[in-house]
């Protein structure tokens, strides 16, 4: 479904990402693991055609992506709502009043439909821009830190709503995260960034037997391999 | 009575004079000031360039541009007007341009991400993020606009609030000039506020709080 080949790329001469290939599936939900400040958000933009790497290729169910198209949907990490739209201006921001409607229904959020992102908390707001993101029914959700600004609980729900999608509706997500135990709870793939430039050193599908030492040890080896 | 009524003449004559050149000059301000402002958006590598000039533009006061622009354009209210415009204007351009700079790149971002682009974009984005500056903006400009037209109308048209108080003063007529200074205050006050509503109107969004 979505492929990057080869992917290299640059920024003010530096190079931050190196050789990166990844292949995601249908219906997947595979983690992007690495600290922060080595390039995943700039991965993500890559994954998503906002940038295009100075070598490699992004494939988008077969095609070459160089251009952000509706059918990837990346999901920022901060709130990315536009604030002076209301929830159902923003879930139906491309198909309009109808579809919103379906999707407030889906996500619950028929009841906060009027409000403006700003009366929101942090847990409500990342479930609109997914049914927003859902409202266009992708093929790729992007999540770049979808946890950081939720608690347990809300983690859970959120979890539990991206994973709906994926099994519902076939689309693959990808969360990009920092946060190990993260990774291992909500996805059904780990792939590991790191190194200095950026690349991929290892991939894990979890069992959810992992014990916590056996995840410090993957940090520590990640941590070791950017020198930190 | 009699002064009620006197009143009434005054606003019906020449507040209304004035009032109308404000409607026009503001008017056709808020048109070029966010068409212009609005326009930097998409030309990035023109946009300092055009806020240096207008920054430079709006220190000189509209009072120091009736000279000119009697000499172009003649004694009478299309100088008014022009006036008007020209205080309107900067403000308006300025704080649309600012808008414009501040812009978080996110927005453009997502909007590139649900393929929300040409007048959609224009409509329910762009002026959407900038609406709280262009209101300030309108903030600002109504009230230089304001007291632009009656500068205007104390020099070289021959009727409205400034021309009134104007012709006033010549005659020694201290209550009428002093019965002109309180109208033009009361509908300086009034145009403030009703900008201010507007502004309340659009930006509900900005008011609510976090939950």
């Amino acid at each position: 479904m979505l492929r990057l080949d080869n992917v290299i790329f640059n920024r003010g001469g530096k190079r931050i990402l190196e050789n990166i290939n990844i292949h995601i599936k249908k219906s997947e939900v595979v983690s992007i693991l690495g600290p922060s400040g080595i390039g995943k958000t700039t991965l993500a933009k890559i994954m998503s055609g906002l940038l295009n790497p100075i070598s490699g290729s992004v494939f988008l169910e077969g095609n070459i992506l160089k251009t952000p198209v509706p059918t990837l949907v990346l999901s920022h990490q901060e709130s990315d709502l536009f604030d002076w739209l209301t929830v159902e201006e923003n879930v139906g921001l491309v198909g309009g009043k109808k579809n919103a409607e379906k999707w407030l229904n889906i996500f619950g959020l028929v009841e906060y439909r009027n409000n403006y992102p700003k009366t929101l908390s942090g847990g409500m707001k990342k479930k609109v821009s997914l049914a927003r993101a859902a409202s266009v029914n992708p093929s790729v959700i992007i999540l770049d830190e979808p946890f950081s600004s939720l608690d347990e609980k809300q983690k859970i729900k959120y979890y539990k709503e991206f994973k709906n999608l994926a099994n519902q509706e076939g689309v693959a997500i990808i969360v990009v995260t920092h946060d190990i135990n993260e990774a291992y709870n909500f996805s059904n793939r780990i792939i590991f960034l790191g190194g200095n430039p950026a690349t991929i050193i290892d991939e894990k599908i979890p069992t959810g037997e992992e014990s916590s030492s056996e995840k410090r040890d993957l940090v520590l080896k990640n941590l070791e391999s950017i020198g930190k | 009575m009699i002064i009620l009524n006197n009143i009434l003449t005054l606003f019906i004559t020449d507040g209304l004079a004035s009032l109308s050149r404000v409607f026009v000059g503001f008017f056709i301000a808020i048109i070029l000031g966010v068409g212009l402002g609005t326009i930097t958006f998409y030309i990035k590598g023109y946009r300092n360039i055009l806020k240096l000039i207008a920054e430079f533009l709006k220190s000189i006061p509209p009072i120091a541009w009736i000279p000119i622009t009697i000499m172009f354009l003649g004694l009478g209210s299309q100088s008014a007007i022009f006036i008007v415009f020209l205080g309107g204007f900067f403000p308006i351009f300025l704080n649309t341009a600012y808008g414009v700079t501040s812009m978080p790149k996110k927005y453009t971002e997502i909007s590139k991400n649900f393929g929300v682009n040409g007048v959609y974009f224009y409509h329910k984005i762009l002026l959407g993020y900038l609406m709280p500056y262009i209101l300030t903006g309108l903030k600002i400009g109504i009230g230089i606009a304001w007291t632009s037209v009656i500068a205007s109308e104390m020099i070289g048209v021959q009727s409205g609030l400034g021309y009134y108080i104007q012709i006033n003063r010549l005659l020694l007529n201290t209550q009428e000039v002093v019965t002109g200074m309180v109208m033009i205050g009361v509908i300086g006050y009034g145009m403030t506020k009703f900008v201010e509503k507007i502004e309340k109107k659009y930006l509900v969004w900005q008011e609510a709080k976090n939950a």
